[in-house]
């Protein structure tokens, strides 16, 4: 893989975005596990000791939201989307390079528009004072933190695809489709 | 603003434009609901995006699609799958393309367990289809029947949808779950004849099953029966805590993966790197098929909100045609849209609107609801727009989605074959439930 | 002109079409002509999520429960709690005190459509003299203070898994309004009821404060007083409608088991205490307010 000429300072940049990344990912696999562990742990204590939690499902369901954002931004850096390229695959190499370009840097900009609303949607969210609508209620905005992040983040993978070297495209999204 | 027929031609034609372009699907998803959203409601609609996804990945039930793929990539992992191809090689023998009747078995037998045909795709993607492939079987006959099995999982209880289609269209939900076995077995087998005959007529479908394998003694076949015995844990530990009441069927998924690592405790393939790479491996796949569909619930919502699909429904219940053509119209119609637009959306709009039509025209109601109900699954696995087809995609990186595309037609046209048998002969459907 | 009308449920809760429906036909006819109103449900937004998108205005109206949004306010879920009818509340000022709290949060409110007839819980097996000792129900945190001084545990599920639960047994009851059985056939998984019932389903009915505002004097009055007159017809049409379902569960099989003496004394009591208590944990201050008033006008169990 060739990359682009750039900085040390840049090249420092991309590689803690990249450490965060995965640190989330990490994070997303993690809430999985414990949704195992929860789950395990509630069918116990209700069905042997009759004394099942309040808070098992409330928690899974918390756990299902975080996994999903954390993980996101690391799929978009390895153009793990599914996606149905037929007009690229029935385009020249070159053509289709640009057009698949074009099309991260679409996803990039959707992507960083659905977290702004995010960001103005906890905004709300805080002033209002809303909570989870569970049985253990935690304030709602904390985990659209996690949604605006996955956004936002993935955003900025879409970025750095789309401004990729044609080598590294290649590997991307299309081989995947 | 645009509204009725030509808002859904508008966002559906948006919408196949965007997904060919290559987009990742998510994304054509969003970009058609923050457009649609800005143009119908301003600004002030944005939230709702949010308020949507939110809603969508907080969703308790949907917590099993993970969970079913994580017991994939546990029983994946575990060698399990090479375990029962050579306990079905030892005790099944010579029949070629005994594995398509593996691939069969094992769908209906864990859709049957989970009621959520994308956890099953994507389990199956990961653990039965690699296997197959490495065998050198044929990947779109191995994807269809993959496919097709998972899509009977709201056929056989516990289902979700039943459930739905009952209390809206006000049938008895456990007449319609009695209802559901007969036609099940019926695809079932629609599909093992298919199988059966495209490996007839081209052998190298299934090359491998052309070695020889000499007569088992009684040694051997019991050495078969007994390696069967930890998978077998799996499903115990699904279908048995279902069955016992111990675990609602969300629940009884952590109790498969539970059930997977003692399986894969028993091969000695146990250990912490493993379960890291299961857990990093599910906690992909489950991403990729979640943020379609938290994406994908708002465009049917708008939908939904235009009152484009109530439109179209309405218009098709208004047509003043005879029995069989108002049939064929009202399965039609929720055939096509169920390629865009969430099962569930789909059903809270049309179910309402069908009630009162079903009731003129004289159809049984548990007869015409289960067609319904098989009707909208395999909307699931009709491309371009199905979550079974991506959960199948998502859990198969090596392949592409065309191929699963023109993997899944054959079997939505068995699919059809089978609705027209059921049409022409509803005793299939009504005998069961005319017993309780 | 048209408005657009939000329901939490599909029509498979009868009060959609039985007292909503009505509701909607009648300011139709009484502003002749002049409102139209078209119902949308769940399929557009789902339930938890309705109060935001009405109090932006993009939706008109909304027709809903007060703990479908008790995250965001809870005094409407406090009106489950409380003992009277709508023009009982009226009259002690808790209306109005209700209409100003969701003012402040852009919602005017129409009117409160009280089913009378409250919540109950449905069991397989019948009570015993320990009532619900050591079984575990259904229900959500409004129901958990009753439920466990009844003796039971509190299984937190959301509705759509209380059939199979039920039928499986991994719960062996579930806490519902007296009005549901029927629609969502529970009667298929569950033989008894628990009699006597508690508390009282409040409906109240919302509109945009932007709508509201825009509409003309003469309107917002026809609307008022028509919501206002309605207030009692509902009750009327609930107390119908769970005549019609009691008959029919009657039919299906399904039969009342009594709570014994022992227990009766404490059930209005529980349901005030843990409704009231919940709601007090968002909003301190207007439940504090509310609880007052309530008292004042004896309208507390
Ligand atoms: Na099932
Ligand atoms: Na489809």
């Amino acid at each position: 893989m060739t990359t682009r000429p750039t900085t040390g300072v840049w090249r420092r940049v991309l590689r803690i975005h990249d450490a965060i990344s995965l640190a989330g990912f990490a994070g997303g696999a993690v809430a999985l596990g414990l949704i195992v562990v929860i789950y395990a742990y509630e069918v116990t204590v209700r069905y042997f000791f009759i004394s099942p939690t309040m808070w098992a499902s409330d928690f899974v369901s918390f756990l299902l939201l975080i996994s999903v954002f954390l993980v996101i931004p690391w799929l978009s850096r390895e153009g793990g989307h599914v996606a149905v390229t037929l007009l690229p695959d029935m385009m020249p190499a070159r053509w289709a390079d640009r057009f698949l370009r074009v099309g991260f840097l679409v996803a990039a900009i959707v992507c960083l528009w659905s977290a702004w609303i995010s960001v103005q949607e906890t905004q709300r969210l805080i002033e209002r004072g809303t909570t989870t609508l569970t049985t253990v209620r935690i304030p709602k905005w904390t985990l659209i933190a996690f949604v605006t992040y996955g956004l936002a983040n993935a955003g900025l993978y879409f970025l750095r695809v789309a401004a990729r070297p044609t080598a590294r495209l290649q590997t991307g999204d299309t081989s995947h489709a | 603003m645009l509204e009725g027929i030509p808002a859904v031609s508008a966002a559906i034609g948006l919408l196949l434009f965007l997904m060919a372009l290559g987009l990742p699907v998510f994304i054509a998803f969003m970009l058609v609901n923050l457009a649609a959203v800005g143009a119908i409601m301003g600004p002030a609609g944005y939230g709702m995006f949010i308020n949507s996804v939110y809603d969508t990945t907080t969703t308790g039930a949907l917590v099993t699609i993970p969970l079913f793929i994580l017991m994939g990539e546990v029983l994946f992992r575990s060698n399990a799958v090479d375990v029962l191809f050579r306990s079905i090689d030892t005790l099944v023998g010579h029949v070629k393309g005994r594995q398509y009747v593996l691939a069969i078995l094992l769908a209906t037998v864990f859709s049957t367990l989970s009621g959520a045909a994308m956890g099953v795709a994507a389990m199956l993607s990961r653990s039965l289809l690699p296997a197959m492939i490495g065998r050198g079987y044929d990947p779109r006959l191995s994807i269809g029947n993959i496919l097709a099995g998972a899509s009977l999982a709201p056929l056989i209880p516990p289902s979700v949808l039943v459930i739905i289609i009952g209390t809206i269209a006000g049938v008895s939900i456990a007449g319609l779950l009695v209802a559901g076995i007969l036609p099940g077995l019926m695809f079932a087998a629609l599909f093992l004849g298919y199988s059966f005959f495209r490996v007839w007529r081209n052998p190298a479908l299934a090359p491998g099953d052309e070695a020889p394998v000499s007569r088992p003694g009684a040694g051997e076949v019991a050495m078969a029966l007994l390696r069967l015995v930890p998978f077998s844990i799996v499903i115990m530990m699904v279908m048995g805590l279902i069955l016992l009441g111990v675990a609602t069927p969300t629940e009884a998924g952590a109790m498969g993966v539970i059930g997977a690592l003692i399986t894969a405790a028993i091969y000695r393939k146990l250990s912490l790197r493993m379960i890291r790479d299961s857990l990093t491996a599910s906690a992909r796949v489950a991403a990729m098929i979640l943020i379609i569909m938290a994406s994908s619930k708002l465009f049917s919502q708008l939908l939904a909100f235009t009152g484009g699909a109530t439109a179209l429904a309405e218009l098709v219940v208004g047509l003043e045609l005879g029995r069989w053509s108002m049939l064929f119209l009202l399965m039609a119609l929720p055939f096509l849209l169920c390629m865009f637009i969430d099962q569930i959306a789909l059903m809270l709009i049309v179910i309402p609107i069908y009630g009162p039509i079903v009731a003129s025209l004289g159809f049984d109601p548990i007869w015409f609801w289960l067609l319904f109900l098989v009707n909208i699954t395999v909307g699931g696995m009709t491309p371009p727009f199905g979550y079974t087809l991506f959960a199948l995609k998502s859990g198969w990186p090596d392949g592409k989605l065309t191929t699963v595309f023109s993997a899944a037609w054959p079997f939505v046209g068995l699919f059809v074959i089978g609705m027209i048998i059921l049409a022409i002969f509803p005793g299939i459907a009504t005998y069961l439930p005319s017993l309780i | 002109e048209n408005l657009r009308v939000l329901s939490s449920w599909s029509d498979n809760y009868a009060p959609v079409t039985e007292v909503l429906d009505p509701f909607l036909r009648k300011l139709e006819t009484e502003s002749d002509g002049a409102l139209t109103l078209t119902r949308m449900g769940p399929e557009t937004i789902p339930p938890f999520e309705q109060l935001d998108p009405v109090s932006r205005g993009l939706f008109d109206m909304l027709f809903t429960n007060g703990a479908y949004h008790y995250n965001d306010t809870a005094v409407g879920m406090a009106l489950d709690a409380l003992s009277g009818n709508a023009a009982d509340l009226r009259e002690a000022g808790i209306w109005d005190f209700v209409d100003q709290h969701y003012q402040e949060r852009g919602l005017k409110l129409i009117a409160i459509l009280y089913d009378l007839n409250g919540y109950h819980i449905m069991l397989k097996e019948p009570l015993t003299g320990n009532a619900l000792e050591g079984r575990k129900i259904r229900g959500t945190p409004i129901y958990h203070a009753i439920i466990e001084s009844l003796g039971g545990s509190p299984v937190v599920l959301p509705a759509g898994e209380i059939y199979p639960s039920l039928e499986r047994g991994v719960v062996e009851g579930a806490s519902w309004p007296t009005v549901g059985a029927v629609g969502f056939r529970w009667y298929e998984v569950a033989d008894y009821m628990m009699r006597p019932t508690f508390g009282q389903v409040g409906h109240p009915v919302f509109m945009s404060l932007d709508t509201w505002n825009g509409l003309d004097a003469a309107t917002q009055e026809l609307i008022s007083r028509a919501a206002e007159e309605y207030e009692a017809e509902a009750v009327e049409n609930f107390n119908r409608l769970v005549a019609a379902e009691e008959a029919t569960l009657e039919q299906e099989g399904m039969t009342v088991t009594e709570l014994g003496e022992a227990h009766l004394g404490k059930l209005g009591a529980a349901w005030y205490e843990g409704a009231m208590g919940l709601a007090a944990q968002q909003n301190p201050d207007a439940i504090a307010q509310m609880d007052e008033m309530a008292r004042k006008a004896g309208l507390t169990p």
